[in-house]
């Protein structure tokens, strides 16, 4: 049996057990048992980042210059660890805004721009085709090479010739059928394929897989392990060149610049975003696909030197394609099975590379570039619209892959198609910038992305693709040496004269400046409409609770609940948009309104977001606004309803604060009013009292004088006595006045206390010395029990004096003569001294204990004139208080009275501190 | 948590840069040499042995990192 017929069947039936993978997974998805949720499927569909010209191409760039294949893998590894900041913020905007692709990401950060979406999908369609063409011609290739030497020794002949069979044909066309099995199934792209995911996490095992199988054998089969094989390698020197760096093309400046796309590359090509990002099951599957994919990488790239090194010993002179080097080795080693399974390995490769781009591409290119035509063109307004498009995604796939078989038809043969793969890297690396900065920063501006998008690909193409255009001599050369139009300055690979950089590196540097300096510059000096503010605060903020929303705020126009569902069904099926409107409403938890009623901005908000996913946020956008009647708010409108309402919520804040402050000041007035309204009873009544106080003895003094002067024949003892009385009177009065005085003095704070260690023993002794008169003249007893020692206190001497004195003379008042009995006593503890003075005199009122103290209170005695001023005890209340110690009264009426009064040894007059300020 | 999941963030922009200088000019000029560890050539080795060490890393901040809570 001819190869070719084993090798034909194997190939189809490889391509048939995708689909029965695929099926399964998406018959397990049904029945909710899903296959996808899980880190490591995810992990291996972000393998199809792993494609053929991976497969074959690195080891070819491995035989040729040496380490220049690993920034390809290293750039992803680099990549991986930032995944936790940058993806997991894609994906979040990603969901909530149900975004399907990356032209849809780029169009919906940036104001819901039809043009940009349009923009970004026709740089992919230029940019990445090319690539698809590459995988189809890795399976022809490896086909051709496989079948070829399998029949014939391998070094016998030259190169093989092209079969010209057409496998490339049937494999892209089997490719077509699966993408749209499989990626055609339902209209909302924002539902996952799990299908396609499983297939192609499957291939990237087998890829894997056979990889390594080729590797081990080359290593330990053709050669004895990696030592034996290096050390062969390093004998020869052509070889021993590859190990170091000097053997890579353009340097350190090259390794960076394509560490740097490839970096780009791994997020933002068309396959690797919708693996990523939107069929993306949960965010936290990223922990494990951050270390995961690079260690897979790692792997994968393990074996590539080895299996380099080993072709380009063995097959030294024989001029072989270093790019089939994984294939003819083991064929070489007679391991045609083997050479079976790597050839599918390439087959997996290249297959699954295909697929996933394909419904990428399929998606944008229906969404972004054709459906806004149609709605332009208003075709889209026949009744149900989901049929169509899912047929022109079928279109568009199967478009696609004609295209790229063509693509690979025309120009397979020239070298154009070798260097692609890096040149689609360059052209997806442009849509880095508008994305990064948008989701940083809110000032990005829809003008700023397309000026940054254009200026880059403008760079782009006359630095890489006119430049690889004149090289395959589809230009005339003097467009790469003279530059276009004879302009020196504008040639294609020394831009404005710089020389330094490889061809690569100086397109990238300058593609990226002009795209960066583009979109900054433009997005500084631009002002922003309501659609781009709202969603670009979405984007940055998508984080932050409650920053979420302000779609709504765009919808101010009229739209009836019965034609919003009849346009969401248009799309979606009408089954679908009424279970979706009433899920929507119920997990909400509005009520329903009436078909006929005004459907309410936020459910309008909400269709726009629920047809977004199927057609995308652009398209999305002219149909919503094709049916809301009414004027859409502008930007002065909405930032106006967005800072009325900040102002009023700032400006209720503020009152309601004030009112508080206020609230707090009314309340201290109205205790300081009550305060200056007692103040001043307290001094009515005191000026009452002391003019009445005073009146007493002055009236005394006055009706005495008079009976003096009109009784002339007054008897001399009579004289005598008025004349007594008046000056006792008058002595009276003039106590009362320095009373007045004292206590004014105190109570005004303006007092002057003169602090010191005193004794009160000594105090006592003195004050009892100062009144040994009264108690002479009327026969009063007085006792004194004191301890020996000296009982010191820290206070004003004289004040204390006074207080004692007060007491004293007090005690001897209501003392009745000649029977009369004055105990003084004297207590101490380590922190307080005191004094008691017990008479045995008349006594105070229970009532009254308190009284005592009360300014011009007297205790009423039978006698008509009052005995005191009625300040004494006030004053010595005020002078213990100001000692910080306690003074009272106990008593029982009709056995006397006790004074008592304490005084802390170490405190002093608070005053004094008052005194030294 | 807010705290930790912040600080592992620092972590990985820091593992990037690190990354990044250790396998570039002119870190990475160093290795460009002609001899060999373990039979290996000494480029080949550097490059490989930063990459394993790199994915454990990544792996250990991983670990460390809270669940987002959605």
């Amino acid at each position: 049996m001819s190869w070719q017929w084993i090798v034909a069947s194997i190939s189809f039936s490889y391509l048939g057990l995708l689909f029965a993978v695929a099926y399964y997974a998406d018959y397990r998805a049904k029945q909710g048992r899903s296959l996808v949720n899980n880190g490591t499927i995810y992990t291996l569909s972000i393998a199809v980042y792993c494609t053929s010209w991976t497969y074959y191409g690195s080891v070819g760039r491995a035989a040729v210059s040496g380490v220049s294949f690993l920034p390809i893998f290293l750039g992803p590894t680099l990549m991986a660890a930032l995944w936790w900041l940058l993806l997991v913020k894609i994906i979040a905007i990603a969901k909530t805004n149900r975004i399907t692709s990356i032209a849809d990401f780029i169009a919906s950060r940036y104001g819901k721009s039809p043009i940009l979406g349009g923009m970004v999908t026709l740089f992919v369609v230029i940019g990445v085709m090319p690539y698809i063409a590459l995988q189809l011609k890795a399976v022809a290739v490896s086909l051709d090479v496989l079948i070829y030497y399998l029949d014939v020794e391998v070094g016998a002949q030259g190169p093989p010739p092209a079969l010209g069979n057409d496998t490339a044909f049937y494999v892209a066309m089997i490719l077509a059928l699966f993408a749209i099995l499989f990626g055609t199934r339902h209209l909302d792209a924002s539902e996952r394929h799990e299908g396609m995911v499983t297939a192609i996490a499957f291939e990237s095992l087998v890829k894997l897989g056979a990889f390594l199988f080729v590797g081990l054998f080359v290593t330990y089969g053709l050669f004895d392990g990696f030592g034996d094989l290096f050390a062969q390698a390093m004998a020869k020197p052509e070889l021993r060149r590859l190990m170091t760096f000097d053997a890579v093309p353009g340097g350190y400046a090259s390794w960076f610049s394509m560490t740097f796309l490839a970096m780009m590359a791994v997020v933002f090509l068309p396959r690797q975003f919708q693996v990523l990002v939107v069929e993306n099951v949960n965010q936290s599957h990223i922990r494990q696909a951050a270390w995961l994919f690079p260690l897979y990488l790692l792997a994968f790239n393990l074996f590539v030197l080895p299996i380099a090194l080993a072709g380009r010993l063995i097959f030294a002179d024989l001029g072989l394609e270093p790019d089939t080097f994984v294939l003819t080795l083991p064929i070489y080693g007679k391991q045609d099975w083997l050479a079976l399974f790597v050839y599918l390995g390439g087959l997996s490769a290249a297959t699954s590379m295909v697929i996933v781009e394909a419904i990428a591409m399929s998606i944008m290119v229906s969404n972004d570039l054709i459906l806004p035509l149609f709605l332009r063109m208003r075709i889209a307004n026949r009744t149900n619209l989901s049929g169509m498009i899912l047929y022109l995604r079928r279109g568009i796939i199967l478009g696609l892959l004609l295209l790229g078989y063509l693509y690979f038809r025309l120009i397979g043969e020239s070298h154009t198609l070798v260097s692609i793969g890096l040149v689609s890297f360059a052209a997806v690396a442009q849509f880095a910038p508008p994305i990064l900065l948008g989701i940083f920063w809110q000032g990005a501006s829809r003008r700023g992305a397309i000026g940054g998008l254009l200026a880059g690909f403008l760079v782009w193409s006359h630095t890489l693709l006119l430049a690889s255009f004149a090289k395959s001599g589809w230009i005339a050369e003097s467009f790469l040496t003279h530059g276009p139009w004879g302009l020196s300055w504008l040639k294609p690979e020394a831009l404005f004269g710089l020389t330094l950089f490889d061809p690569m590196t100086h397109s990238v540097f300058w593609s990226i400046v002009a795209n960066i300096g583009v979109l900054v510059i433009i997005s500084l000096f631009d002002r922003q409409s309501a659609v781009e503010q709202i969603q670009a605060m979405n984007f940055v903020n998508v984080f932050e609770k409650g920053a979420k929303g302000g779609d709504e705020y765009l919808w101010s126009g009229y739209v009836s609940m019965a034609d919003l569902k009849e346009l969401l069904s248009r799309f979606i099926g009408p089954a679908q948009s009424n279970i979706d409107i009433n899920n929507y409403i119920c997990n909400h938890g509005y009520l329903i309104p009436e078909d006929e009623g005004q459907a309410p901005a936020h459910l309008v908000a909400f269709a726009e977001k629920r047809l977004t996913g199927a057609i995308g946020s652009a398209s999305a956008r002219v149909i919503i606004s094709s049916a809301v009647k009414g004027e859409e708010l502008d930007l002065q409108g909405v930032m106006r309803i967005l800072d009325e309402t900040s102002q009023v919520i700032e400006y209720s804040q503020r009152l309601e604060l004030k009112s508080r402050q206020l609230e707090a000041a009314t309340k201290q007035l109205q205790e300081a009013n009550a305060r200056l309204q007692e103040l001043d009873r307290m001094k009515d009544e005191f000026i009452s009292t002391v003019s009445h106080e005073l009146r007493t003895p002055l009236t005394a003094i006055r009706a005495f004088s008079e009976i003096l002067r009109d009784n002339e024949d007054m008897e001399f003892l009579d004289r005598q006595k008025f004349t007594e009385i008046i000056i006792k009177e008058a002595e009276r009065l003039t106590r009362l006045v320095n009373q007045i005085l004292d206590l004014a003095k105190i109570e005004s704070g303006k007092m002057e206390w003169h602090l010191s260690e005193v004794d009160l023993i000594s105090i006592a002794e003195e004050a009892m010395d100062a009144t040994r008169q009264l108690f002479d003249n009327k026969s009063v007893r007085l006792i004194w029990s004191a301890p020996e020692h000296p009982m010191m206190l820290l206070g004003d001497r004289d004040k204390i004096i006074q207080v004692v004195i007060n007491l004293l003379s007090n005690a001897v008042k209501f003392c009745t003569a000649n029977s009369g009995v004055v105990e003084i006593h004297a207590r101490e503890t380590p922190e307080e001294v005191g004094l008691a003075v017990v008479d045995n005199g008349i006594g105070i009122p229970p009532s009254s204990l308190d009284l005592v103290f009360e300014k011009f209170h007297q205790v009423h005695t039978a006698i008509d004139l009052p005995l005191g001023t009625g300040l004494g005890l006030t004053i010595c209340r005020r002078i213990v208080e100001r000692h910080h110690g306690r003074i009272w009264a106990e008593s029982e009426l009709g056995k006397g009275a006790t004074f008592i009064f304490i005084l802390p040894r170490n405190h002093g007059p608070e005053n004094q501190n008052h005194d030294e300020q | 948590m807010h705290l930790k999941a912040k600080r592992s963030k620092e972590r990985l922009v820091v593992l990037a840069i690190l990354g990044i200088l250790a396998i570039n000019f002119p870190i990475l000029s160093l290795f460009s040499q002609e001899g060999m560890i373990f039979g290996i050539p000494v480029l080949f080795f550097y490059l490989f042995l930063f990459w394993l060490i790199f994915v454990i890393l990544i792996a250990l901040i991983m670990r460390s990192t809270p669940m987002k809570k959605n």
